[in-house]
């Protein structure tokens, strides 16, 4: 208990301060409470999606329990696909409100300069909790894939030799997505948004060539496998569709790097310009007196010779 | 013991700093009742307002990204211009001053904010409260302010156990000055108390007091323990006070490990604020002026010289962490190693970005493993590379300065001079009454030849007046102002009466400053670390100080293991606890937990001496005092105060 609440102390003290006015005739004004302020659209929004996200956030706990499941007999892929589904809508949904909260903050007509840095600030702080949601899901993603994989090879032990052909493609097809992950994590680590587009070019064109060298694939595979390859699919689809969100996002956040700046920096800058304001008045100051002496100076001389002149001359 | 269970009681991390955290963060939750949370995510937003103190207490402890992490979207200086912000909450952090009431009261006036959470960093006075009652209800807008709390975190934390005040100004001088009015005097003192209240409450102890009789510290520390018994009463053994902590436990434990809060006068060892460091944190003080960890630096790359600010802050900087209470030689080696790593790192980067490229086509599993590395490796690179760009234009900026004005001769003179062991006259002829630096032949600044002399002044018993003579006329040849001397020279008397006391134990610890060996030692001690880039071998001695305490470390020693040395036989013995004054029970077992706190300025080398002394004997000490002074501000405090005594 480092710390003293006098709230009560405060509100008491009000009260009998104002008795007493009221007592010495001061007429106050009715105590009107003030009227709450309507929350504005943009404050309300903002709350929503930050609500939206601790949501989205919890979804992806679940996710990433769910994925770490490797038991072969205990397979959850349904609820899983299901699950990815909806965090998948749910994050672009938030992604869609987030662009319509910037464009909100962007055309209200702003009061001043200072709101604007606030919802600006807010803006910012939501995407990060978006883009670092949108991490982990794919980290999650990337789990889920190895789990399949892990499965596989044990179903594999299990009915001999009958699936070898159809798994060494099977990894080949799961590596493609995953090697886009790993590309993908390390640019985004280094919040370069340009780079970051060249590899997405690159790594999508890849994406579609492997993409048709798995129809075929499909059709040999048995039922079980073939419902594997779907669920890789579905995942590597996913994950381009995040490509999208991340992109966008990427650029803002690049604009939220002032984070190990210290509060003081400004004033550090507005001490430097003070000092030099200081400086300048100091010059100033002693222009204007030197000028001053140079005036009496003068007048005094003038005056000097007028004494002279009435002096001697009348 | 129970370090992990309790988060918000009473542990054992005798960390200032974490604590100092820990509240700040629980007052901008703006719940500060911690068990509700309920409404967990659902994010405020909020603005921070502070005054100038107050944002000095938050810039070396909280970043803006920290602070935004706590859902602070903007925070703004208290006394400038503030435009009207919707729907949001702002949370004032301000000291208890009228001024700041007053604009508090015409903020509530313009509606700039929806509600107001008002902390003071230290206790509101009832005049003061009265006040902003009368202003607001004038306007009309109590209402608006919806929570008012006095937190106690009127202090500055810079390091996880060395705190300041800062206030009052000029602190050696404000409690030196005989000139003073009483009025103003007690104000000083008042304001330290609180400080001091402060820093206790935030750490949640109360300790033992010890200071000695007939001094600064006296006053201050009577006060003190009266603040503490007043409050302790006021509200009750049962009740539940500032000090006590959330759970039965802590309390208790609590109060079983009091430490003992040593409070010291900066007139008990002046020499010490005169010395020239060799560690690196207090050459980047003394030189850099390094001011609330943040220090500025002179880069000079490719032909253009620019002005780089650093921020250090040792709970980030790892390397910072381990060598700042280093010797500077050995750091300029760490420096080298941390080098040598970053090639490596980069090297390797380079190795497995070819390999990518050769063997892009096969998809084969050990790729994949690497390229997940890369990532990690690349923000491992880049922050070593930032680090390393820091501490090599820190160091390189302060190896300039050292070669410059030969601070390793002076350093080593001094260190000879305070230990007491041979000192080379002539060499310290030559170094006082050489030119100065820039003209041919020449050796330090005029103040680090003062410095020396003052050093040489306070720590002799006697010196021949012809050889003192000798020395000023030279130095005032060359236009030094030495008011500083003459202030000490009235002031000898009593340090006199120190030096005695001091000769003592240092003599008696024997073998480390035996006579003959010690300046010899130094000079071959003599080791050329591998140069890092070569800077030692351009004429920079590698000094290694001797391990040796200073003298408040020898005091602090005695009243943590009870020797009862006569270091501290005139020290009041103090406890805040027991009301009955005529019968205090003395502490029988050792501490193992101290505060330090030195009234009227203390600097990184007593610091540093502290923390040596108490990894040595694995023991906890925070050393604290009214500001850090480097050698030529503490001279200017001098200075000023000699002016006034004539």
């Amino acid at each position: 208990m480092v710390y003293k609440d006098r709230t009560s102390e405060f509100s008491s003290l009000a009260e009998t301060i104002k008795r007493k006015q009221q007592q010495n005739g001061v007429t106050l004004g009715k105590n009107k409470i003030i009227p709450r302020s309507q929350i504005s659209t943009f404050a309300y929004a903002a709350a929503k999606i930050s609500q939206g996200v601790h949501e989205t956030s919890e979804k992806l706990l679940q996710l990433t329990n769910m994925a770490k499941n490797t038991d072969l007999f205990m397979d959850s892929s349904t609820q899983m696909e299901e699950l990815t589904y909806v965090i998948k809508q749910d994050i672009q949904s938030l992604n869609r409100e987030i662009r319509a909260l910037e464009s909100i903050s962007k055309s209200s007509s702003k009061a001043n300069k200072q709101t604007e840095d606030h919802s600006d600030t807010i803006v910012g702080f939501l995407n990060l909790k978006l883009v670092n949601a949108t991490k982990d899901f794919k980290d999650i993603l990337e789990v889920r894939t190895e789990s399949i994989k892990q499965q596989q090879e044990k179903l594999d032990s299990f009915t001999g030799q009958s699936n070898s052909f159809a798994y060494q493609d099977n990894t080949g097809s799961v590596t493609s997505p995953k090697e886009m992950l790993r590309h993908r994590s390390n640019t985004n680590t280094r919040d370069d948004p340009y780079r970051f587009d060249d590899y997405n070019n690159g790594n999508s064109n890849n994406y579609s060539d492997e993409h048709s060298i798995l129809m075929p694939q499909e059709m040999i595979a048995t039922n079980h496998t073939a419902e594997r390859l779907r669920a890789a699919e579905g995942i590597a689809s996913t994950i381009h569709q995040l490509e999208g969100i991340f992109s966008q996002l990427a650029n803002l956040v690049a604009s939220q790097n002032d984070t190990i700046e210290r509060i003081d920096t400004n004033i550090d800058n507005s001490l430097v310009n003070i000092s030099r304001g200081h400086d300048s008045l100091v010059k100033t100051l002693a222009n204007i007196s030197s000028n001053r002496g140079l005036i009496i100076k003068t007048f005094l001389v003038l005056i000097v010779f007028l004494v002279i002149f009435i002096v001697f001359m009348a | 013991m129970n370090t992990s269970s309790t988060s918000f009681g009473f542990d054992f991390s005798f960390s200032i700093r974490d604590k100092q955290i820990e509240s700040i963060n629980r007052m901008l939750k703006l719940k500060q009742n911690e068990n509700d949370t309920s409404t967990n995510w659902q994010e405020v937003w909020k603005i921070l307002v502070f005054d100038s103190y107050c944002s000095s207490i938050i810039a070396p402890i909280l970043t803006k990204g920290a602070l935004r992490n706590q859902g602070v979207t903007l925070h703004l200086q208290l006394h400038s211009d503030r435009q009207p912000i919707q729907d949001v909450p702002a949370i004032y952090f301000v000291l208890p001053t009228l001024d700041n009431i007053k604009r508090i009261a015409e903020d509530c006036k313009n509606k700039l904010y929806d509600n107001i959470y008002l902390n003071f960093a230290s206790r509101l006075s009832n005049e003061l409260m009265e006040e902003l009652v009368t202003l607001t209800i004038q306007s009309d807008t109590v209402n608006m302010i919806t929570k008012l709390y006095d937190q106690f975190i009127n202090f500055i934390s810079l390091e996880k156990d060395l705190f300041v005040f800062n206030q009052p100004k000029n602190s050696y001088h404000a409690f030196n000055d005989p000139t003073i009015k009483d009025t103003v005097a007690q104000e000083h003192i008042n304001t330290v108390v609180d400080s001091l209240f402060s820093v206790l409450v935030t750490m949640g102890v109360i300790p033992i007091i010890r200071c000695p009789k007939n001094s600064t510290a006296e006053m201050i520390s009577l006060a003190l323990e009266k603040k503490i018994a007043q409050h302790v009463q006021q509200t009750g053994s049962g009740g539940a006070n500032l000090f006590s902590s959330n759970n039965e436990m802590g309390s208790q434990l609590s109060s079983f490990y009091r430490p003992v809060l040593v409070i010291l006068d900066r007139n008990i060892d002046l020499s010490v604020m005169l010395h020239h460091p060799w560690t690196y944190q207090a050459l980047a003080h003394d030189i850099l002026s390094m001011n609330m960890n943040k220090v500025k630096v002179d880069v000079n790359s490719s032909g253009q010289t620019t002005r780089q600010t650093y921020d250090l802050d040792s709970s980030l900087d790892t390397f910072w962490q381990q060598n700042s209470g280093v010797a500077f030689p050995s750091v300029a080696g760490d420096i080298k190693t941390h080098i040598n790593e970053y090639t490596e790192q980069t090297n390797q980067l380079s190795q497995m970005t070819s390999y990518n490229i050769d063997e892009i086509d096969d998809l084969k599993p050990p790729k994949e493993i690497q390229t997940k590395g890369l990532g990690e490796l690349l923000t491992q690179i880049r922050a070593k590379k930032r680090s390393i760009d820091l501490h090599t234009n820190l160091a390189t900026a302060l190896m300039n300065q050292i070669k410059d004005r030969q601070i390793d001769y002076f350093f080593a003179m001094e260190e000879a001079i305070i230990t007491r062991s041979l000192v080379d006259k002539k060499e310290l002829a030559s170094l006082i009454t050489s030119p100065i630096q820039g003209e041919s032949g020449g050796r330090g600044t005029l103040e680090d030849k003062i410095r020396l002399l003052l050093i040489y002044f306070l720590s002799s018993k006697s010196i021949p007046t012809s050889e003192m003579e000798q020395y000023e006329d030279s130095l005032k040849k060359m236009g030094a102002d030495l008011s500083s001397l003459d202030y000490f020279k009235k002031t000898k008397a009593f340090n006199d009466s120190l030096a005695i006391v001091n000769s003592g134990p240092s003599s008696g610890a024997g073998g480390s400053t035996s006579k003959t060996t010690g300046f010899i030692q130094m000079i071959t001690a003599y080791q050329p670390v591998e140069s890092f880039t070569n800077m030692f071998s351009q004429g920079v001695r590698s000094l290694l100080p001797k391990s040796k305490d200073l003298f408040v470390t020898r005091i602090v020693e005695s009243i943590m293991d009870l020797k009862n040395s006569p270091l501290e036989s005139d020290f009041h013995y103090l406890d805040p606890k027991i009301t009955n004054k005529s019968n205090i029970p003395k502490r029988a077992t050792p501490f193992k937990e101290a505060i330090v706190f030195v009234v009227g300025g203390g600097n990184y080398v007593e610091y540093q001496n502290l923390q040596d002394f108490s990894k040595k004997h694995n023991k906890k000490i925070i050393y604290g005092s009214t500001e850090l002074l480097t050698s030529n501000e503490f001279l200017q405090q001098v200075k000023s105060l000699k002016e006034h005594l004539n």
